[in-house]
């Protein structure tokens, strides 16, 4: 446990959240215009507060029908289905779609963690943890999208192969206006009824308007908790997503030494591309 | 990554067969052999025989066809008999290629459905 997180994991009123872009960009180098760097970006949140803390579990069944559609490991035999809700047939994986964890009520019924631009100020900071465990867990973002790879983009790994996935737990932060599915994979040669049991936390977040907390939270000068997106290509969906929402798809990371250039830039993140209504 | 599956299987009619294993929390329907995930061990924690006498056969396989013993447990008289490696499960099978399965058989002298095995097996990715 950090000092920002509790012992679930999730991130402290008061603390800093950063959700880093894996996929690295280039530009122009903020000290030389001439010279073209390599760089990575992340978007950085203050948490204001936690909404319903004393009660951020939800347990469901995997949310599956007869009618799902899955892909098979094993090239011969029929195509999979399930038997019944919430069943994972054997020797199988949720079709490139994904499924979704649908919730009457919810801003989008189909999908519980979509929402609009609208929630701006709210932001899901989703752990799901699946039993049985060896159920193999991958979330797609955008839906859809198979971003796992390996060496680059030569090869496309993930659900389907013997790599690039894990057993029964995943961590990430669903955006507003970003459409997310989750992946689900059974190797083994018998129906699994697993069971999803989620701990959430609903931020009411801000994008600290200080371009100084800024760079110490992305230097790690400032403590935080740190996520990754779990993308491998840079979806120009969730650019699109990000700017409708925030203004912005993240603070680009310096080095710890270019302070002048970092809080330069910030700033003008902070003043010619955030929404006002996001700046905390 | 590790999970605890309690197997239960009833004997059947027949002087010799393979348990269709199940667990019930987790397995809409039990099958005759279950095939590891690729990666992850299975440790044997406990072993449990009751009802009539029978013996029961733990046979690994690790191209999910040709299985061979490694285990075998008695039970002589009609009771129970049970045993737990307390803190020190026994890996009986480890993934390497995805392929590795396993299966309890059991064989007793007359051919009634009276008994019952009843195993605590981890799945586990972890040392």
């Amino acid at each position: 446990m950090s000092s920002v997180t509790d012992r679930n994991g999730l991130v402290k009123e008061g603390g800093h959240l950063v959700v880093f872009n894996p996929v690295v960009q280039t530009g122009r180098d903020a000290l030389n215009q001439n010279l073209t760097i390599r760089y990575n970006k992340a978007m950085v949140f203050k948490v204001l507060a936690r909404q319903n803390v004393q009660g951020e579990k939800y347990v469901c069944s995997l949310p599956t029908t007869p009618s799902t559609q899955f892909r098979k490991y094993d090239q011969a035999g029929d195509e999979p289905a399930a038997s019944a809700d919430g069943c994972l047939p054997a020797r199988a994986y949720t079709s490139s779609a994904g499924v979704q964890f649908a919730l009457a009520g919810a801003d989008n019924p189909a999908d519980m963690w979509d929402l609009d631009h609208t929630y701006y100020d709210r932001l899901f900071h989703v752990q799901m943890r699946v039993s049985p465990s060896f159920v193999r867990v991958g979330v797609d973002m955008p839906t859809g999208t198979n971003q796992a790879r390996f060496q680059r983009t030569k090869k496309s790994i993930g659900i389907g192969s013997d790599f690039g996935w894990r057993y029964g737990y995943t961590e990430f932060v669903p955006f507003p206006e970003v459409d997310c599915s989750y992946q689900f994979g059974n190797t083994t040669n018998v129906e699994l009824m697993p069971k999803c049991e989620f701990i959430y936390g609903e931020y009411i977040v801000g994008i600290p308007s200080d371009p100084d907390i800024v760079f110490k939270v992305l230097t790690g000068k400032e403590p935080s908790h740190r996520v990754t997106m779990p993308i491998s290509i840079y979806d120009s969906a969730i650019a699109q997503g990000l700017i409708r929402t925030y203004g912005t798809d993240g603070f680009r990371i310096f080095p710890s030494n270019q302070y002048n250039s970092a809080i330069s830039e910030y700033q003008a993140v902070i003043a010619d591309e955030c929404e006002q209504r996001v700046l905390v | 990554m590790r999970e605890i599956l309690r197997f239960t299987a009833p004997t059947t009619a027949a002087t010799s067969g393979t348990f269709t294993l199940t667990d019930p929390n987790y397995f809409y329907a039990g099958a005759t052999a279950f095939r590891l995930p690729l990666g992850c061990k299975a440790k044997l924690w406990s072993y449990t025989l009751s009802g009539t006498a029978f013996t029961a056969m733990l046979e690994v396989s690790k191209n999910g066809t040709d299985y061979e013993e490694v285990s075998r447990w008695d039970l002589q008289s009609a009771g129970i008999i049970s045993e737990t490696y307390e803190g020190r499960p026994e890996v009986f099978l480890d993934s390497r290629g995805g392929d590795e399965m396993f299966r309890v058989t059991f064989a007793q002298s007359d051919a009634i459905a009276t008994s019952r095995i009843a195993l605590v097996v981890e799945i586990s990715d972890e040392e």
